[in-house]
């Protein structure tokens, strides 16, 4: 399994005039957990979508496990695990009904798997979907992936419509399944909490571009944030990236993806957390001045 | 996904199922009943050729309107067929509207798969429950059928194949709406009025022009026209006054029928109106009795046709259009 889990090439998908998608190159390794971040109508859905072939792209290839999804999905759609966004199930059937089709429609659907995880999570097969909890919803729809034994699984969304108890044992679901199976997984979302916790990778996305693209302990080493006297970044900027710069009477305060060390004393250094680094980053294209690199959002407060 | 998509149509089909089943019950005793009063009475014997005054003559309009009932729950229904229609294509739709469509096409199968299997079932359903309806129908309207023809439409839209023709015209503008639209509600409300007007422009314009329907005219004093019995079981499409050629008398659609004019059985007195001796010719547009399998095989080919051009279309938006 040397094969990029998911990989893109120029990837682009538009609606009407629209771009929702664009020149969206990501390489993400197998086995990774891989946190796709980014506002509403960034792209992710699209992203996920086009990775499960449900989508055809209109610019470049995406590739999944080394196929191509909309035209091979006979060689990526058993291999992949997917939860729609709003984790949709035929309301009409019972939970062992809603086992049965994975098993109909998955020839590595695992029976035994399934079973016992609606026994652990204290559903009944007798139960019908349609009474049950978002968040049992939520957690039916990740068995039916996890029982496929699927080599990836690929999460849209998944926590968004749970309440924050719900959303942590979702996850605590995904964490235990990567550590059983060592499978991959890409998750959207638009809330950073808790992925610093369970993901290992982070894409940022926003109005269908990539922002930012690597391994969580590699952009928190990567980032810092100055703090000193009211100045110009100008000086730091021939260096580093500045991200976010914001001011105040007597203070400047910078958010920067540091290339080497930052040696000028003026400067206080403080580490920062993903979610801080995820807003900045956000902030940085609400303000629409394009990427990331050499280029700055003043931020005034 | 076959198991899927039939589970998927379960309560589609127990429905269509306990309705047919009471209205078989309801209906058979009838038919059974019908059918024991027509040979009782020697009906069968009697053929549509019963004079005035005979015994076949009081028989016949006595059985008529004994079971007059029956043609105007006829009439009604002819909706079952596209009805039971709309209810089965509301489980495609529903998979697009309720976005269940993407759990089930990222399952390992393909989504021509689950688009081949769930548009089929549907029309494996629809296709049966019509085709029951008019063996039902066929059955029970034996009796009449024999006395009146079957070309009154409310005989015609019951019987033969046009029932599974408009319940696949049903289907289709239902799926194709709904593979649009995406909403169950909305789509079949739309499809049901578009098929209603659909229904009235075959029945008021298209079908009269899909075979070429004879034209007799004869001079109504010296007889020769086309027999009650003949006019009784036809498709009458016009019947008019007129000159010899054929030509239509301006202002005269109207004629007073004298007891001893037996050849005008069709004419309604209402008004002031013409004596038939002042033109003497009537012309009568019709289609025979005996081209009902004919005019049933175009209509089918036609409406079965469009149908199945609109289940097609909706398969194919569904595979290119939707995500």
């Amino acid at each position: 399994m040397t094969e990029a889990a998911l990989s893109t090439q120029g990837l682009g998908r538009r609606y009407g005039s629209t771009w929702a998608l664009r020149d969206c190159d990501l390489e993400i390794p197998p086995g990774t957990v891989t946190a796709l971040v980014g506002p509403n109508g960034a792209g992710k859905t699209t992203l996920l979508q086009l990775a499960v072939g449900l989508l055809a792209p209109t610019a470049g290839n995406v590739r999944v496990l080394g196929h191509d999804p909309y035209r091979q999905p006979a060689q990526v759609l058993p291999r992949v695990g997917f939860v729609a966004q709003e984790h949709p199930l035929p309301r009409r059937f019972t939970i062992a009904e809603t086992l049965r089709l994975g098993r109909e429609l998955n020839p590595t659907w695992d029976d035994g798997l399934a079973a016992r995880r609606i026994d652990e999570l204290g559903l009944s097969p007798a139960q019908r979907v349609g009474t049950l909890s978002g968040g049992q919803q939520a957690q039916v729809a990740l068995t039916l992936a996890l029982a496929k034994r699927p080599q990836l699984l690929l999460l849209d969304e998944p926590v968004a419509s749970l309440d924050p108890l719900a959303r942590r044992e979702f996850l605590n679901t995904v964490v235990q399944a990567v550590a059983d199976a060592g499978i991959g997984v890409v998750l959207s979302s638009h809330i950073v909490a808790d992925l610093e916790r369970i993901c290992d990778r982070l894409i940022i996305l926003a109005h269908g571009r990539t922002l930012l693209d690597g391994a969580i302990d590699d952009i928190l080493a990567g980032h810092r944030v100055l703090t000193g006297p009211r100045s110009s970044a100008e000086r730091v900027e021939r260096i580093h990236d500045v991200i976010r710069e914001s001011h105040t009477e007597r203070q400047t305060t910078l958010l920067v993806r540091a290339n080497g060390h930052v040696y000028d004393a003026c400067w206080e250094l403080h580490e920062v957390d993903l979610e801080e680094i995820v807003l900045a980053y956000l902030g940085l294209d609400r303000a629409g001045r394009g990427t990331p690199s050499g280029r700055r959002a003043v931020v005034s407060r | 996904m076959i198991w899927v998509g039939w589970r998927q149509q379960r309560t589609e089909t127990l429905i269509a199922g306990a309705v047919l089943v009471v209205i078989a019950a309801i209906v058979i005793p009838v038919g059974i009943h019908m059918a024991s009063v027509y040979t009782h009475e020697g009906l069968a014997a009697c053929g549509a050729n019963a004079q005035p005054g005979t015994a076949c003559g009081l028989a016949i309009p006595s059985f008529q309107i004994r079971f007059n009932l029956l043609d105007i729950l006829f009439t009604w229904s002819t909706l079952l067929p596209p009805i039971a229609a709309l209810l089965f294509a509301a489980p495609f739709i529903l998979d697009l509207d309720s976005g269940t469509y993407r759990l089930l096409w990222t399952q390992s199968i393909t989504r021509r798969r689950w688009i081949v299997t769930k548009l089929g079932l549907g029309i494996a359903a629809t296709v049966l429950v019509a085709l029951l309806l008019s063996v039902l129908a066929t059955w029970l309207r034996a009796p009449l059928d024999h006395l009146n023809g079957r070309l009154g439409s409310s005989t015609y839209d019951a019987e033969g194949l046009v029932p599974i023709a408009y319940a696949l015209l049903a289907l289709g503008v239902a799926v194709a709406l709904g593979a649009v639209w995406r909403r169950t509600v909305p789509a079949l409300l739309t499809a049901f009025v578009l098929y209603v007007v659909a229904r009235a422009f075959v029945d008021s314009w298209l079908r009269q022009r899909l075979v070429d329907a004879t034209r007799v005219t004869w001079h109504i004093g010296g007889g020769g026209g086309p027999s009650n019995s003949t006019l009784n079981r036809a498709l009458v499409i016009h019947q008019y006054l007129s000159d010899k050629t054929g030509r239509a008398i301006a202002g005269a659609n109207q004629i007073c029928v004298r007891t001893s004019a037996g050849a005008l059985p069709h004419t309604r007195i209402s008004g002031p109106c013409l004596l038939p001796s002042a033109h003497g010719y009537m012309t009568v547009v019709f289609i025979p009795a005996s081209r009902f399998w004919e005019l049933q095989a175009i209509e089918f080919g036609i409406v079965a046709g469009i149908g199945a051009l609109l289940v097609a279309a909706a398969g194919w938006w569904t595979y290119r259009r939707i995500a």
